[in-house]
């Protein structure tokens, strides 16, 4: 297992390289030139070129990729231009506060964080219970309810959403504030639930359309045939069986949550990353949106790398796939020891 | 279990092409009719894209981009004075209101479904073709054209559908052209590994290497007897990428990152609405619907497609 | 007579689906007795699965009913039991073992989980006794007891089906549904594990229904046969006398259709035509349409069972309807 997990940790790192550099691509291409950003309004052709020496920004492109990866040392005494890569977190100042930009990253992201996962679990509790009951009382009142709330919960922006529950429950009902922050927990309520919406519809429609697919399958009959009452045939059979699938959807959920925060917070107004971000593009404070997009999708690409390292342990069938190969692999090198 | 579904499949390979598949599509026509769901989903979709086209007859776009700030917040249903361009007035009925400009609410959601039809349209369009050809030419070819093709959709999968839009308009600036390519770009790679899948398993089949056995060239072998057959999935895939797509070029407008107003655009006719929650919610809801309805239909087409081509998948 | 362990008695059971009703299974009668051992022989979709759901009360709870008739078991009707008494039959007294090995058992449990769950839901052991029982049915079965803490996916198919028997008959019980226990398996294997199911009854004494569409299969176990076509009976009989003197032309020509070594033949003849769409019954005899003696008066006058010496068969020759000419091969010889 231990092999498996190392593999998998090896072979994430391909594709934080490619996100990386695609995001880095994107920075660098993109029309604005920092060096005139910085500056003021009066500065020189010869100055702005000066300033682009001192930020590295008139290295080739790749070397540059390579300090952002690694790190810049400035040739400017000003040790603000000088960062130490993205490696050791830290790409710099941002150019409207002028704080380092990983952090106002570390400090605001355990708010996203707790957002996340106060909807993550709302969702779970929510959807796993909705789609095991519509999907074994197929055609009932039950399944019909569960199917049309999912079905809008997939089909309503979540910033849309927002804005009604702070129309009806902030505005009308004086019940929840309408700004969140996460020293007050009631604050967080209508955020949560915004946030946690479409995922709860996800993940139910994922229950229900699993859970139908496994009560169909040969081994619940066989289930059955030995006199299982039904309740058990579905928790002991059918329920373990059917949440694998669900169990990555989840996985996906939890980066996909991380990434509807954006929009969330801005609607609340909530300090989280996703606030950052939007800030951050608004004002075009490149080394704060190259630093919360790239921080976003490696914790994305962790996430998921999480998920699948569960998802191998509770399916067996997986693990031992990965067990024999191992296998394969020690008996191979010992044979060719000998 | 003795109940044998006699229905020839819609993705069947078939020499003997038009009248097999005539049945085929008949009988996919059938189940999805049957589906009264998805038939209103896509009587919801006919009616926007009407709207789309034929938006200039309901209001004119000058009318609907321009202020008449003595108006602003009307509810429904009021008839108000408005200001024509020749300095004449003329009495105007507000159906669904007006927003904090005065501008007719009901007239943007008419030019910005327009908006909203274009962008799902031409998004998975590109991404349609884009994708499916190098799914195709991945799981045709393998090796190391197929690695190259899957590695780089892995990594476009590793980052999040709206971050990456974001990141793209963030990088090149939001403009209408910036919105389509970044949307357009992170719809990709679900088509990538739909067609691959599908290619892959149709590549070994027999009428396959009778196709090559008889000299057929690649390109006409995956254009003429693989990619008709992979259909199925394909289109499915658009539907739901269409409802995907609406919805992140309004989550992107309403960051402000998307269609600048003033032009019509549901997501920036909800940015504007934000501030004015409690003075006038009807600039709220309106727009929201008219995402919320659009996107519904969508996917209950898509749902419907998924079932009627997929027999198996429903009961 | 023996004692009767099971008496189906007019057995009607539907499939409603949205467009039609499927007839899976029209007024079948068939008895068994204590001890005894059932063949049910027909082409796929005649109803087998059906009735031995019929029996398990294991029908599509949506679609599948029972319209009609009795299925009695011990003298107590199981198509009235209440679905809690049901349950302590199924897998206890009546077990079944299922056509494709390779689906039949829970991925995500051991085999031995599997096989002491029967025992622990019928009161038969606590756990651990159940663990320990469920090597012992391990190695009835010829697996070694120590593989119980291994998934179903590290096994082969022969293997898998050979839990699966385990499992039908840890609970000991008195009738033993086996549907196509070896189509699905190799050649090779089949022979091993129908030699097993042959040996286990006669040690278990426990009743045997076998289902296949292979007559062979049935000839190796049975003592009895019978043979569906279309949800209905059309021929029940020992099995030695169905097999040298068939009375249908249906089972005439299943016969006809087995290769044989013994016999000179220069071609088999297989029965033409399909059997008729279970939503939508033909008038009169249902095997008319592809019946080589077929008269005129089979298109319109349905044929009831005739009993002939211990013996019973459906056809309007043995009504004496239309002149009997069987074995003359009919008009397309």
């Amino acid at each position: 297992m231990t092999r498996y997990i190392f593999r998998r940790l090896l072979m994430i790192v391909p594709v934080l390289v490619g996100v990386t550099f695609i995001v880095f691509s994107l920075t660098y291409i993109s029309p604005g030139d920092p060096a005139r950003m910085i500056l003021p309004q009066d500065a020189t052709d010869a100055d702005i070129s000066h300033m682009r020496h001192l930020m590295g920004l008139d290295e080739p492109f790749l070397l540059q990729y390579v300090h952002f990866l690694f790190g810049f040392k400035s040739p400017s005494e000003d040790a603000s231009f000088s960062y130490k890569g993205l490696l050791a977190l830290d790409l710099g100042r941002s150019y409207v506060s002028n704080r380092p930009v990983f952090k106002t990253i570390l400090e605001r992201f355990p708010n996203t964080a707790l957002l996340a996962i106060l909807a993550l679990i709302l969702s779970v509790i929510l959807s796993i219970p909705a789609g095991i009951i519509s999907a074994t009382h197929q055609y009932s009142v039950s399944d019909m309810v569960v199917s049309i709330l999912s079905l809008l919960g997939l089909s309503m922006p979540a910033f849309w959403l927002g804005m009604i529950l702070i129309w009806i429950f902030s505005v009308k009902l004086r019940i929840f504030p309408s700004l969140a922050n996460p020293a007050n927990l009631k604050s967080l309520v209508l955020p949560v639930i915004t946030l946690a919406t479409m995922n709860t519809a996800v993940q139910a429609r994922m229950t229900r359309s699993s859970m139908l697919e496994v009560i169909r399958q040969d081994y619940i009959r066989t289930a059955r045939a030995k006199g299982l009452d039904e309740k058990k045939v579905i928790r002991k059979h059918a329920l373990n069986n059917a949440l694998i699938p669900v169990v990555t959807v989840i996985g996906l959920q939890v980066g996909q949550l991380l990434v509807g925060a954006v929009l969330t917070e801005t609607v609340f107004s909530y300090p989280g990353i996703g606030t950052i971000m939007v800030d951050a593009i608004q004002r075009k404070d490149t080394p704060q949106i190259l630093a919360s997009v790239v921080f976003v999708a490696i914790i994305f690409a962790l996430v998921n790398l999480i998920v699948d390292i569960v998802y191998a342990f509770i399916d067996p069938r997986i693990k031992a796939q990965y067990e024999s190969m191992s296998k394969a692999r020690s008996n191979g090198a010992a044979r060719k020891g000998t | 279990m003795e109940k044998k579904l006699r229905t020839p499949h819609a993705t069947r390979p078939s020499a003997r092409k038009s009248a097999k598949q005539k049945t085929a599509f008949q009988e996919f026509w059938r189940r999805f009719k049957k589906n009264r769901l998805a038939v209103a989903g896509f009587v919801i979709v006919v009616i926007y894209i009407l709207m789309a086209i034929f938006a200039d007859l309901f209001f004119s776009y000058d009318f609907i981009t321009e202020n008449q700030i003595s108006n602003a917040f009307a509810p429904p249903l009021t008839t108000a004075e408005i200001d024509l361009n020749n300095g004449a007035t003329a009495q105007h009925l507000y159906i669904l209101g007006a927003d904090n400009f005065g501008r007719d609410i009901l007239g943007r959601i008419i030019h910005g479904a327009r908006v909203s039809m274009v962008i799902g349209f031409t998004t998975i369009a590109f991404a349609g073709i884009v994708g499916s050809a190098l799914g195709a030419i991945a799981g045709y070819y393998g090796g190391k054209i197929e690695s190259v093709i899957m590695r780089g959709t892995d990594i476009l999968l590793a980052i999040p559908n709206i971050l990456f839009a974001l990141a793209i308009v963030a990088a090149l600036g939001p403009s209408f052209q910036n919105l389509l390519l970044a949307i357009g770009i992170t719809s990709i790679p679900a088509f990538v590994r739909l067609m691959r899948a599908s290619v892959l398993t149709l590549k070994n089949q027999e009428f396959i290497e009778a196709a090559r056995a008889l000299g057929a060239r690649d390109f006409r072998i995956i254009v003429r007897h693989i990619m008709p057959n992979c259909m199925a999935p394909i289109i499915v895939q658009a539907t739901l990428g269409i409802a995907q797509s609406i919805l992140s070029a309004t989550s992107l407008s309403f960051l402000g990152l998307g269609i600048q107003p003033p032009s019509p655009e549901w997501g920036n006719m909800l940015s504007d609405a934000r501030s004015y929650i409690s003075y006038a919610p009807h600039t709220l809801l309106f727009p929201g619907l008219a995402i919320m309805t659009v996107i519904l239909a969508y996917n209950l087409i898509g749902d419907g497609l998924r079932d009627a081509l997929d027999p198996k998948l429903k009961r | 007579m023996d004692e009767q362990l099971l008496s189906i008695q007019n057995l009607t059971t539907q499939y409603l689906t949205d467009e039609s009703v499927i007839h899976a299974v029209n007024g079948i009668n068939l008895h068994l007795a204590k001890g005894g051992s059932l063949g049910l022989v027909g082409e796929s979709g005649a109803g087998k699965t059906t009735t031995a759901y019929s029996i398990m009360g294991l029908l599509p709870k949506l679609t599948g009913k029972i319209t009609q008739g009795k299925i009695l078991f011990e003298g107590k009707d199981l198509t009235r039991l209440p679905e809690d008494e049901m349950r302590k039959i199924r897998g206890n007294e009546i077990s079944m073992i299922f056509q494709d090995p390779m689906t039949s058992l829970n991925p995500i449990l051991t085999v031995g989980d599997q096989i002491a769950e029967v025992l622990e839901i019928h009161g038969t052991a606590d756990t651990h006794a159940a663990l320990a029982k469920a090597g012992d049915m391990l190695e009835m079965v010829g697996i070694p007891r120590d593989r119980m803490h291994e998934y179903p996916h590290q096994f082969s198919g022969g293997m898998k089906q050979r839990v699966i028997i385990a499992i039908a008959l840890a609970c000991n019980p008195k009738l033993l549904i086996a549907d196509e226990p070896t189509t699905a398996l190799d050649v090779t294997i089949q022979a091993q594990v129908l030699r097993m199911i042959r040996d286990l009854k006669v040690k278990l004494d426990t009743s045997l229904i076998l289902i296949s569409h292979n007559l062979g299969v049935v000839a190796q176990v049975c003592e009895n046969v019978a043979i569906m076509y279309a949800g209905r009976i059309v021929e029940y009989g020992p099995l030695r006398e169905v097999f040298s003197r068939p009375l249908h032309p249906y089972t005439e020509g299943l016969l006809n259709s087995i290769p044989r070594i013994e016999v000179d033949k220069d071609r088999l003849s297989p029965i033409r035509g399909m059997m008729p769409d279970p939503s939508t019954m033909p008038h009169g005899c249902i095997f008319k349409p592809r019946c080589p003696y077929a008269a005129a008066a089979c298109g319109t006058r349905a044929p009831h069972i005739t009993e002939i010496s211990g013996r019973s068969v459906m056809c309007l020759m043995h009504e004496g309807v239309i002149p009997n000419t069987m074995g003359t091969g009919g008009h397309h010889a």
